[in-house]
Protein backbone atom coordinates (compact mmCIF):
# COMPACT_ATOMS: atom_id res chain seq x y z
CA UNK A 1 0.00 0.00 0.00
CA UNK A 2 1.58 3.27 -1.08
CA UNK A 3 1.57 6.50 0.94
CA UNK A 4 -1.28 8.06 -1.05
CA UNK A 5 -3.49 5.05 -0.52
CA UNK A 6 -2.68 5.00 3.21
CA UNK A 7 -3.49 8.70 3.51
CA UNK A 8 -6.78 8.15 1.71
CA UNK A 9 -7.67 5.20 3.96
CA UNK A 10 -6.77 7.19 7.07
CA UNK A 11 -8.82 10.11 5.79
CA UNK A 12 -11.83 7.86 5.18
CA UNK A 13 -11.47 6.37 8.63
CA UNK A 14 -11.37 9.80 10.31
CA UNK A 15 -14.28 11.00 8.20
CA UNK A 16 -16.30 7.91 9.06
CA UNK A 17 -15.50 8.25 12.77
CA UNK A 18 -16.42 11.94 12.72
CA UNK A 19 -19.68 11.10 11.00
CA UNK A 20 -20.43 8.51 13.70
CA UNK A 21 -19.66 11.06 16.43
CA UNK A 22 -22.06 13.59 14.89
CA UNK A 23 -24.84 11.12 14.15
CA UNK A 24 -24.71 8.89 17.19
CA UNK A 25 -21.79 9.60 19.53
CA UNK A 26 -22.86 13.02 20.85
CA UNK A 27 -26.50 11.98 21.16
CA UNK A 28 -25.46 8.81 22.98
CA UNK A 29 -23.25 10.78 25.39
CA UNK A 30 -26.07 13.24 26.15
CA UNK A 31 -28.59 10.46 26.76
CA UNK A 32 -26.25 8.37 28.90
CA UNK A 33 -25.62 11.11 31.48
CA UNK A 34 -28.01 9.47 34.02
CA UNK A 35 -25.88 6.32 33.88
CA UNK A 36 -22.60 8.25 33.86
CA UNK A 37 -23.78 10.28 36.86
CA UNK A 38 -24.44 7.19 38.92
CA UNK A 39 -21.15 5.64 37.84
CA UNK A 40 -19.16 8.75 38.73
CA UNK A 41 -21.21 9.78 41.74
CA UNK A 42 -22.09 6.56 43.57
CA UNK A 43 -19.79 3.84 42.27
CA UNK A 44 -16.48 5.52 41.52
CA UNK A 45 -17.15 8.56 43.75
CA UNK A 46 -15.36 10.95 41.43
CA UNK A 47 -17.76 13.69 42.49
CA UNK A 48 -20.72 13.68 44.91
CA UNK A 49 -23.79 12.26 43.17
CA UNK A 50 -25.86 15.42 43.60
CA UNK A 51 -23.18 17.34 41.66
CA UNK A 52 -22.89 14.58 39.07
CA UNK A 53 -26.62 15.01 38.50
CA UNK A 54 -25.93 18.53 37.24
CA UNK A 55 -24.48 16.91 34.12
CA UNK A 56 -27.94 15.37 33.50
CA UNK A 57 -29.59 18.78 33.71
CA UNK A 58 -27.02 20.30 31.36
CA UNK A 59 -27.28 17.37 28.94
CA UNK A 60 -31.08 17.49 28.85
CA UNK A 61 -30.94 21.25 28.30
CA UNK A 62 -28.49 20.77 25.42
CA UNK A 63 -30.46 17.87 23.92
CA UNK A 64 -33.25 19.85 22.18
CA UNK A 65 -30.72 22.18 20.57
CA UNK A 66 -28.58 19.31 19.33
CA UNK A 67 -31.59 17.35 18.03
CA UNK A 68 -32.95 20.44 16.30
CA UNK A 69 -29.58 21.18 14.69
CA UNK A 70 -29.06 17.62 13.48
CA UNK A 71 -32.58 17.40 12.09
CA UNK A 72 -31.86 20.45 9.99
CA UNK A 73 -28.51 19.32 8.59
CA UNK A 74 -28.89 15.53 8.51
CA UNK A 75 -29.53 13.91 5.13
CA UNK A 76 -29.43 10.40 6.57
CA UNK A 77 -32.93 9.13 7.43
CA UNK A 78 -31.36 6.39 9.60
CA UNK A 79 -29.86 8.98 11.92
CA UNK A 80 -31.38 8.49 15.41
CA UNK A 81 -32.47 12.14 15.80
CA UNK A 82 -35.23 11.49 13.26
CA UNK A 83 -36.68 8.70 15.40
CA UNK A 84 -35.93 9.97 18.89
CA UNK A 85 -39.56 10.43 19.94
CA UNK A 86 -40.29 6.78 19.14
CA UNK A 87 -37.13 5.60 20.89
CA UNK A 88 -38.08 7.62 23.97
CA UNK A 89 -41.43 5.84 24.06
CA UNK A 90 -39.97 2.39 23.39
CA UNK A 91 -37.44 2.87 26.19
CA UNK A 92 -40.05 3.16 28.92
CA UNK A 93 -40.78 -0.56 28.92
CA UNK A 94 -37.33 -2.23 28.84
CA UNK A 95 -36.18 -0.35 31.94
CA UNK A 96 -39.34 -1.43 33.77
CA UNK A 97 -38.98 -5.03 32.60
CA UNK A 98 -35.47 -5.12 34.06
CA UNK A 99 -37.14 -4.75 37.45
CA UNK A 100 -40.39 -6.65 36.83
CA UNK A 101 -38.30 -9.70 35.86
CA UNK A 102 -36.75 -9.67 39.33
CA UNK A 103 -40.02 -9.64 41.28
CA UNK A 104 -40.28 -13.48 41.30
CA UNK A 105 -36.73 -13.68 42.68
CA UNK A 106 -37.89 -11.67 45.69
CA UNK A 107 -40.31 -14.42 46.64
CA UNK A 108 -38.06 -17.29 45.53
CA UNK A 109 -34.75 -16.26 47.06
CA UNK A 110 -35.42 -13.11 49.06
CA UNK A 111 -33.61 -10.80 46.62
CA UNK A 112 -34.62 -7.17 47.03
CA UNK A 113 -34.26 -5.08 43.92
CA UNK A 114 -35.18 -1.76 45.48
CA UNK A 115 -32.48 -1.54 48.14
CA UNK A 116 -30.04 0.38 45.87
CA UNK A 117 -32.84 2.90 45.31
CA UNK A 118 -32.38 4.05 48.90
CA UNK A 119 -28.70 4.74 48.15
CA UNK A 120 -29.58 6.73 45.03
CA UNK A 121 -32.29 8.71 46.81
CA UNK A 122 -30.19 9.33 49.92
CA UNK A 123 -27.22 10.52 47.86
CA UNK A 124 -29.44 12.95 46.00
CA UNK A 125 -31.58 14.33 48.82
CA UNK A 126 -29.58 13.58 51.96
CA UNK A 127 -32.65 11.75 53.32
CA UNK A 128 -31.94 8.75 55.59
CA UNK A 129 -31.74 5.25 54.11
CA UNK A 130 -34.70 2.92 54.50
CA UNK A 131 -37.38 5.65 54.40
CA UNK A 132 -39.98 6.69 51.86
CA UNK A 133 -38.09 9.99 51.51
CA UNK A 134 -35.11 8.16 49.99
CA UNK A 135 -37.12 5.40 48.29
CA UNK A 136 -39.23 7.65 46.07
CA UNK A 137 -36.45 9.79 44.56
CA UNK A 138 -34.39 6.60 44.23
CA UNK A 139 -37.22 4.94 42.28
CA UNK A 140 -37.38 7.91 39.91
CA UNK A 141 -33.61 7.89 39.39
CA UNK A 142 -33.65 4.14 38.79
CA UNK A 143 -36.40 4.52 36.18
CA UNK A 144 -34.37 7.28 34.52
CA UNK A 145 -31.29 5.05 34.41
CA UNK A 146 -33.25 2.16 32.85
CA UNK A 147 -34.74 4.50 30.27
CA UNK A 148 -31.29 5.88 29.53
CA UNK A 149 -29.75 2.43 28.97
CA UNK A 150 -32.53 1.48 26.55
CA UNK A 151 -32.18 4.82 24.73
CA UNK A 152 -28.47 4.11 24.46
CA UNK A 153 -29.24 0.86 22.67
CA UNK A 154 -31.61 2.49 20.15
CA UNK A 155 -29.19 5.33 19.45
CA UNK A 156 -26.00 3.32 19.33
CA UNK A 157 -27.15 0.57 16.98
CA UNK A 158 -28.37 0.90 13.41
CA UNK A 159 -30.27 -2.34 13.55
CA UNK A 160 -32.31 -3.09 16.65
CA UNK A 161 -31.96 -6.82 16.23
CA UNK A 162 -32.21 -9.44 18.95
CA UNK A 163 -28.51 -10.26 18.77
CA UNK A 164 -27.53 -6.60 19.22
CA UNK A 165 -29.96 -6.21 22.13
CA UNK A 166 -28.74 -9.37 23.88
CA UNK A 167 -25.07 -8.54 23.35
CA UNK A 168 -25.36 -4.89 24.40
CA UNK A 169 -27.97 -4.96 27.17
CA UNK A 170 -28.01 -8.64 28.11
CA UNK A 171 -24.27 -9.23 28.24
CA UNK A 172 -22.35 -5.94 28.08
CA UNK A 173 -24.50 -4.06 30.58
CA UNK A 174 -24.96 -7.04 32.88
CA UNK A 175 -21.20 -7.78 32.90
CA UNK A 176 -20.51 -4.19 33.86
CA UNK A 177 -23.26 -4.38 36.50
CA UNK A 178 -21.75 -7.63 37.82
CA UNK A 179 -18.46 -5.81 38.25
CA UNK A 180 -19.39 -2.37 39.58
CA UNK A 181 -22.06 -3.29 42.11
CA UNK A 182 -20.01 -5.79 44.17
CA UNK A 183 -16.80 -3.78 43.74
CA UNK A 184 -18.07 -0.28 44.50
CA UNK A 185 -21.55 -0.41 45.97
CA UNK A 186 -22.64 -3.58 47.78
CA UNK A 187 -21.22 -2.66 51.18
CA UNK A 188 -21.70 -5.38 53.79
CA UNK A 189 -23.37 -7.69 51.30
CA UNK A 190 -22.35 -11.00 49.83
CA UNK A 191 -22.84 -11.28 46.05
CA UNK A 192 -23.23 -15.02 45.46
CA UNK A 193 -23.38 -16.55 41.96
CA UNK A 194 -27.18 -16.53 42.16
CA UNK A 195 -27.20 -12.73 42.54
CA UNK A 196 -25.08 -12.40 39.38
CA UNK A 197 -27.28 -14.85 37.48
CA UNK A 198 -30.40 -12.87 38.43
CA UNK A 199 -28.65 -9.70 37.25
CA UNK A 200 -28.04 -11.29 33.84
CA UNK A 201 -31.59 -12.67 33.69
CA UNK A 202 -33.03 -9.20 34.36
CA UNK A 203 -30.81 -7.59 31.70
CA UNK A 204 -31.76 -10.28 29.20
CA UNK A 205 -35.45 -9.59 29.93
CA UNK A 206 -34.70 -5.92 29.30
CA UNK A 207 -32.88 -6.80 26.06
CA UNK A 208 -35.80 -8.87 24.77
CA UNK A 209 -38.21 -6.03 25.55
CA UNK A 210 -35.96 -3.52 23.79
CA UNK A 211 -35.99 -5.79 20.75
CA UNK A 212 -39.74 -6.40 20.89
CA UNK A 213 -40.79 -2.74 21.17
CA UNK A 214 -39.98 -1.62 17.57
CA UNK A 215 -41.42 -4.89 16.24
CA UNK A 216 -44.60 -4.37 18.25
CA UNK A 217 -44.85 -0.75 17.13
CA UNK A 218 -44.42 -1.52 13.43
CA UNK A 219 -46.40 -4.78 13.19
CA UNK A 220 -48.95 -5.13 15.99
CA UNK A 221 -49.84 -1.55 16.90
CA UNK A 222 -51.22 -0.51 13.45
CA UNK A 223 -53.63 -3.47 13.60
CA UNK A 224 -54.99 -2.43 16.99
CA UNK A 225 -57.98 -0.16 17.26
CA UNK A 226 -60.19 1.24 20.00
CA UNK A 227 -60.33 -1.09 22.96
CA UNK A 228 -57.28 -3.09 21.89
CA UNK A 229 -55.16 0.06 21.81
CA UNK A 230 -56.50 1.18 25.17
CA UNK A 231 -55.80 -2.25 26.64
CA UNK A 232 -52.25 -2.25 25.23
CA UNK A 233 -51.59 1.22 26.65
CA UNK A 234 -53.02 0.18 30.03
CA UNK A 235 -50.85 -2.95 30.08
CA UNK A 236 -47.72 -0.97 29.23
CA UNK A 237 -48.55 1.65 31.87
CA UNK A 238 -49.03 -1.11 34.42
CA UNK A 239 -45.63 -2.61 33.56
CA UNK A 240 -43.97 0.81 33.87
CA UNK A 241 -45.60 1.49 37.26
CA UNK A 242 -45.18 -2.01 38.70
CA UNK A 243 -41.55 -1.71 39.90
CA UNK A 244 -42.26 1.37 42.01
CA UNK A 245 -45.68 0.19 43.16
CA UNK A 246 -44.37 -3.21 44.20
CA UNK A 247 -41.40 -1.68 46.02
CA UNK A 248 -43.64 0.68 48.01
CA UNK A 249 -46.08 -2.12 48.82
CA UNK A 250 -43.35 -4.47 50.05
CA UNK A 251 -41.52 -1.69 51.88
CA UNK A 252 -44.70 -0.84 53.78
CA UNK A 253 -46.03 -4.30 54.47
CA UNK A 254 -42.87 -6.32 54.87
CA UNK A 255 -39.59 -4.38 54.87
CA UNK A 256 -40.29 -1.74 57.50
CA UNK A 257 -41.93 -4.14 60.01
CA UNK A 258 -39.15 -6.70 59.46
CA UNK A 259 -36.45 -4.10 59.95
CA UNK A 260 -38.15 -2.71 63.04
CA UNK A 261 -38.37 -6.15 64.66
CA UNK A 262 -34.70 -6.83 63.80
CA UNK A 263 -33.75 -3.48 65.37
CA UNK A 264 -35.78 -4.20 68.52
CA UNK A 265 -34.22 -7.65 68.88
CA UNK A 266 -30.76 -6.10 68.53
CA UNK A 267 -31.53 -3.32 71.04
CA UNK A 268 -32.71 -5.95 73.54
CA UNK A 269 -29.71 -8.23 73.35
CA UNK A 270 -28.72 -9.30 76.86
CA UNK A 271 -25.45 -7.95 78.20
CA UNK A 272 -25.11 -5.31 75.51
CA UNK A 273 -23.06 -3.18 77.88
CA UNK A 274 -20.88 -4.78 80.54
CA UNK A 275 -17.64 -4.24 82.43
CA UNK A 276 -14.81 -5.78 80.45
CA UNK A 277 -11.78 -4.81 82.51
CA UNK A 278 -12.23 -4.00 86.16
CA UNK A 279 -10.74 -0.87 87.68
CA UNK A 280 -7.03 -0.35 87.87
CA UNK A 281 -5.13 2.35 89.65
CA UNK A 282 -3.37 4.42 87.02
CA UNK A 283 -1.54 7.08 89.00
CA UNK A 284 -1.49 8.79 92.37
CA UNK A 285 -0.22 12.33 92.80
CA UNK A 286 -2.48 15.16 93.95
CA UNK A 287 -5.40 12.92 92.95
CA UNK A 288 -5.74 9.22 92.42
CA UNK A 289 -6.66 8.22 88.87
CA UNK A 290 -8.33 4.94 88.01
CA UNK A 291 -9.59 3.40 84.82
CA UNK A 292 -12.04 0.66 83.94
CA UNK A 293 -13.40 -0.49 80.58
CA UNK A 294 -16.95 -1.08 79.46
CA UNK A 295 -17.60 -3.36 76.54
CA UNK A 296 -20.42 -2.63 74.08
CA UNK A 297 -21.59 -5.51 71.95
CA UNK A 298 -22.11 -7.83 70.22
CA UNK A 299 -22.98 -5.19 67.62
CA UNK A 300 -23.30 -7.07 64.34
CA UNK A 301 -26.65 -7.97 62.82
CA UNK A 302 -28.17 -8.57 59.41
CA UNK A 303 -30.87 -6.20 58.27
CA UNK A 304 -33.93 -7.00 56.15
CA UNK A 305 -31.89 -7.78 53.03
CA UNK A 306 -29.14 -9.65 54.86
CA UNK A 307 -26.76 -6.73 54.75
CA UNK A 308 -24.30 -6.85 57.63
CA UNK A 309 -24.65 -3.80 59.87
CA UNK A 310 -23.36 -2.73 63.26
CA UNK A 311 -25.54 -1.49 66.06
CA UNK A 312 -24.48 2.12 66.49
CA UNK A 313 -24.62 4.24 69.60
CA UNK A 314 -24.17 7.97 69.73
CA UNK A 315 -23.45 9.82 71.89
CA UNK A 316 -22.40 7.64 74.81
CA UNK A 317 -22.26 9.23 78.27
CA UNK A 318 -20.91 7.15 81.12
CA UNK A 319 -20.93 8.20 84.76
CA UNK A 320 -20.09 6.13 87.82
CA UNK A 321 -18.29 5.70 91.08
CA UNK A 322 -15.69 3.43 92.60
CA UNK A 323 -16.21 2.55 96.23
CA UNK A 324 -14.19 0.68 98.80
CA UNK A 325 -15.48 -0.43 102.20
CA UNK A 326 -18.72 1.37 101.56
CA UNK A 327 -17.24 4.78 100.81
CA UNK A 328 -16.77 6.39 97.43
CA UNK A 329 -13.11 6.69 96.48
CA UNK A 330 -13.49 8.03 92.91
CA UNK A 331 -15.98 9.52 90.49
CA UNK A 332 -15.97 8.40 86.90
CA UNK A 333 -17.18 9.82 83.62
CA UNK A 334 -16.55 9.58 79.93
CA UNK A 335 -18.17 10.86 76.78
CA UNK A 336 -17.94 9.36 73.31
CA UNK A 337 -19.43 11.37 70.49
CA UNK A 338 -19.70 8.41 68.16
CA UNK A 339 -18.43 4.82 68.13
CA UNK A 340 -16.35 3.51 65.28
CA UNK A 341 -18.74 1.86 62.86
CA UNK A 342 -18.54 0.06 59.52
CA UNK A 343 -21.97 1.51 58.67
CA UNK A 344 -20.31 4.67 57.38
CA UNK A 345 -17.85 2.77 55.16
CA UNK A 346 -18.62 3.33 51.48
CA UNK A 347 -16.15 0.88 49.89
CA UNK A 348 -17.12 -2.81 50.08
CA UNK A 349 -13.48 -3.93 50.47
CA UNK A 350 -13.01 -1.76 53.57
CA UNK A 351 -16.23 -2.88 55.25
CA UNK A 352 -15.40 -6.38 56.51
CA UNK A 353 -12.15 -5.56 58.40
CA UNK A 354 -13.95 -2.73 60.25
CA UNK A 355 -17.02 -4.94 60.83
CA UNK A 356 -14.89 -7.71 62.37
CA UNK A 357 -12.95 -5.22 64.48
CA UNK A 358 -16.06 -3.56 65.88
CA UNK A 359 -18.11 -6.58 66.96
CA UNK A 360 -17.28 -5.43 70.47
CA UNK A 361 -16.25 -1.87 71.20
CA UNK A 362 -14.31 -1.00 74.32
CA UNK A 363 -15.15 2.25 76.07
CA UNK A 364 -12.45 3.28 78.55
CA UNK A 365 -13.80 5.15 81.57
CA UNK A 366 -11.56 7.46 83.59
CA UNK A 367 -12.13 7.91 87.33
CA UNK A 368 -10.64 10.38 89.71
CA UNK A 369 -10.70 10.68 93.49
CA UNK A 370 -8.68 11.97 96.42
CA UNK A 371 -5.22 10.48 96.83
CA UNK A 372 -6.11 9.56 100.43
CA UNK A 373 -8.76 7.17 99.08
CA UNK A 374 -6.04 5.11 97.41
CA UNK A 375 -3.79 5.01 100.48
CA UNK A 376 -4.75 1.55 101.64
CA UNK A 377 -5.51 0.05 98.22
CA UNK A 378 -3.40 -2.56 96.51
CA UNK A 379 -3.75 -5.23 93.86
CA UNK A 380 -6.66 -7.42 94.78
CA UNK A 381 -8.37 -4.85 97.02
CA UNK A 382 -12.13 -5.18 96.95
CA UNK A 383 -13.80 -2.31 95.08
CA UNK A 384 -17.27 -1.83 93.70
CA UNK A 385 -17.83 -0.25 90.32
CA UNK A 386 -21.21 1.39 89.95
CA UNK A 387 -21.89 2.82 86.52
CA UNK A 388 -24.58 4.03 84.21
CA UNK A 389 -24.31 4.53 80.45
CA UNK A 390 -26.78 6.64 78.51
CA UNK A 391 -26.88 6.48 74.76
CA UNK A 392 -29.05 6.54 71.70
CA UNK A 393 -29.00 3.11 70.09
CA UNK A 394 -29.14 3.36 66.31
CA UNK A 395 -30.36 0.37 64.35
CA UNK A 396 -31.00 0.07 60.64
CA UNK A 397 -34.27 1.98 60.89
CA UNK A 398 -35.04 2.65 64.54
CA UNK A 399 -33.43 4.75 67.23
CA UNK A 400 -33.95 4.29 70.93
CA UNK A 401 -32.59 6.17 73.93
CA UNK A 402 -31.38 3.69 76.53
CA UNK A 403 -29.67 3.73 79.86
CA UNK A 404 -27.67 0.74 81.07
CA UNK A 405 -26.71 0.23 84.71
CA UNK A 406 -24.22 -1.94 86.49
CA UNK A 407 -22.97 -2.59 89.99
CA UNK A 408 -19.99 -4.91 89.93
CA UNK A 409 -18.06 -5.89 93.05
CA UNK A 410 -14.56 -6.67 91.83
CA UNK A 411 -10.92 -6.44 92.70
CA UNK A 412 -8.51 -3.69 91.85
CA UNK A 413 -6.27 -5.09 89.14
CA UNK A 414 -3.16 -3.09 89.96
CA UNK A 415 -1.97 -1.39 93.12
CA UNK A 416 -0.25 1.91 93.62
CA UNK A 417 2.03 2.42 90.59
CA UNK B 1 -8.30 -17.52 44.73
CA UNK B 2 -11.78 -16.67 45.99
CA UNK B 3 -13.68 -19.94 46.58
CA UNK B 4 -16.68 -18.41 44.80
CA UNK B 5 -14.68 -17.72 41.62
CA UNK B 6 -15.45 -20.81 39.58
CA UNK B 7 -19.09 -21.23 40.69
CA UNK B 8 -19.75 -17.62 39.66
CA UNK B 9 -17.91 -17.84 36.34
CA UNK B 10 -19.48 -21.23 35.60
CA UNK B 11 -23.02 -20.06 36.32
CA UNK B 12 -22.56 -16.83 34.36
CA UNK B 13 -21.18 -18.74 31.37
CA UNK B 14 -24.26 -20.95 31.46
CA UNK B 15 -26.67 -18.00 31.73
CA UNK B 16 -24.90 -16.03 28.98
CA UNK B 17 -24.95 -19.04 26.64
CA UNK B 18 -28.65 -19.64 27.35
CA UNK B 19 -29.34 -15.96 26.57
CA UNK B 20 -27.44 -16.25 23.31
CA UNK B 21 -29.28 -19.32 22.02
CA UNK B 22 -32.28 -17.36 20.66
CA UNK B 23 -29.90 -15.04 18.83
CA UNK B 24 -28.42 -17.86 16.74
CA UNK B 25 -30.99 -17.17 14.07
CA UNK B 26 -30.05 -13.49 13.90
CA UNK B 27 -29.05 -12.09 10.58
CA UNK B 28 -25.64 -10.79 9.56
CA UNK B 29 -24.73 -7.83 11.74
CA UNK B 30 -24.33 -4.35 10.33
CA UNK B 31 -20.58 -3.58 10.17
CA UNK B 32 -21.13 -0.41 12.21
CA UNK B 33 -22.95 -2.37 14.92
CA UNK B 34 -20.25 -5.01 15.00
CA UNK B 35 -17.58 -2.32 15.31
CA UNK B 36 -19.55 -0.66 18.11
CA UNK B 37 -19.67 -3.91 20.10
CA UNK B 38 -16.05 -4.78 19.47
CA UNK B 39 -14.86 -1.28 20.46
CA UNK B 40 -17.14 -0.49 23.38
CA UNK B 41 -16.24 -3.65 25.34
CA UNK B 42 -12.45 -3.13 25.66
CA UNK B 43 -12.85 0.65 26.01
CA UNK B 44 -15.16 0.12 28.98
CA UNK B 45 -12.73 -2.41 30.39
CA UNK B 46 -9.90 0.12 30.31
CA UNK B 47 -11.97 2.96 31.78
CA UNK B 48 -14.19 1.17 34.29
CA UNK B 49 -12.61 -2.17 35.20
CA UNK B 50 -8.84 -1.89 34.80
CA UNK B 51 -8.34 0.68 37.61
CA UNK B 52 -9.96 -1.79 40.02
CA UNK B 53 -7.86 -4.65 38.64
CA UNK B 54 -4.71 -2.65 39.42
CA UNK B 55 -5.88 -2.21 43.02
CA UNK B 56 -7.47 -5.59 43.83
CA UNK B 57 -6.22 -7.84 41.03
CA UNK B 58 -8.38 -10.12 38.94
CA UNK B 59 -11.21 -11.37 41.11
CA UNK B 60 -14.52 -13.10 40.37
CA UNK B 61 -16.25 -9.81 39.54
CA UNK B 62 -13.65 -8.41 37.14
CA UNK B 63 -13.44 -11.92 35.62
CA UNK B 64 -17.22 -11.74 35.08
CA UNK B 65 -16.76 -8.59 33.01
CA UNK B 66 -13.90 -10.19 31.07
CA UNK B 67 -16.07 -13.26 30.40
CA UNK B 68 -18.92 -11.09 29.12
CA UNK B 69 -16.55 -9.02 26.99
CA UNK B 70 -14.95 -12.13 25.52
CA UNK B 71 -18.37 -13.54 24.58
CA UNK B 72 -19.48 -10.25 23.00
CA UNK B 73 -16.40 -9.97 20.79
CA UNK B 74 -16.47 -13.69 19.91
CA UNK B 75 -20.16 -13.72 19.00
CA UNK B 76 -19.84 -10.49 17.00
CA UNK B 77 -16.97 -11.98 14.97
CA UNK B 78 -18.65 -15.37 14.55
CA UNK B 79 -21.87 -13.70 13.42
CA UNK B 80 -19.96 -11.90 10.70
CA UNK B 81 -18.22 -15.08 9.58
CA UNK B 82 -21.09 -17.55 9.82
CA UNK B 83 -24.34 -15.75 9.12
CA UNK B 84 -25.39 -15.09 5.51
CA UNK B 85 -25.26 -11.53 4.26
CA UNK B 86 -28.52 -9.66 3.88
CA UNK B 87 -29.91 -8.35 0.62
CA UNK B 88 -28.49 -4.92 1.43
CA UNK B 89 -25.03 -6.44 1.38
CA UNK B 90 -24.20 -5.83 5.04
Amino acid sequence: MDATCMRRTAGQLVSSLWGWVLERGILYALLETPVLAIMGGIFYRVVPYRYALITILLAFMALPFWVSYRRQVSMNRDEPVHHLHRYALYSLLPGAMFTVARIPTHFLWGLIYWHPWYDFGAELTGAPLGQYSSLFPGALLNALQGWSIAMGFYVLFRRHSLINAVLYIGIYDSSLYSYVFPTYSRVGLQSPPLWHAVDVWAHVAMAFTAWVMPVFHSRAWPRFAGVARAAAVALMAAIVLTPTGFAFWRATTWQFPTDESIDQATFNRPGLMAVKDGPSLQAVDLDARYKFTLRFGPRGFNNYFRQARDLDAAPVRVTGTLSHDGRIIAWCSTYVERLESPNRVTAPQQFWPVFRRTQFTDIPVQCMGPASGAADLGAGSEVTVQWSAQMTLIGDRERQTREFFGRDPTQLSAGRP
Amino acid sequence: MDPGFWPQIGLLTLVFVLALIPTLASRHMEPADRTTLIVITPVTFVIAVLPGVFVWGINKDSASYILGGFLIVTVAILNTRLQPRTLTGD
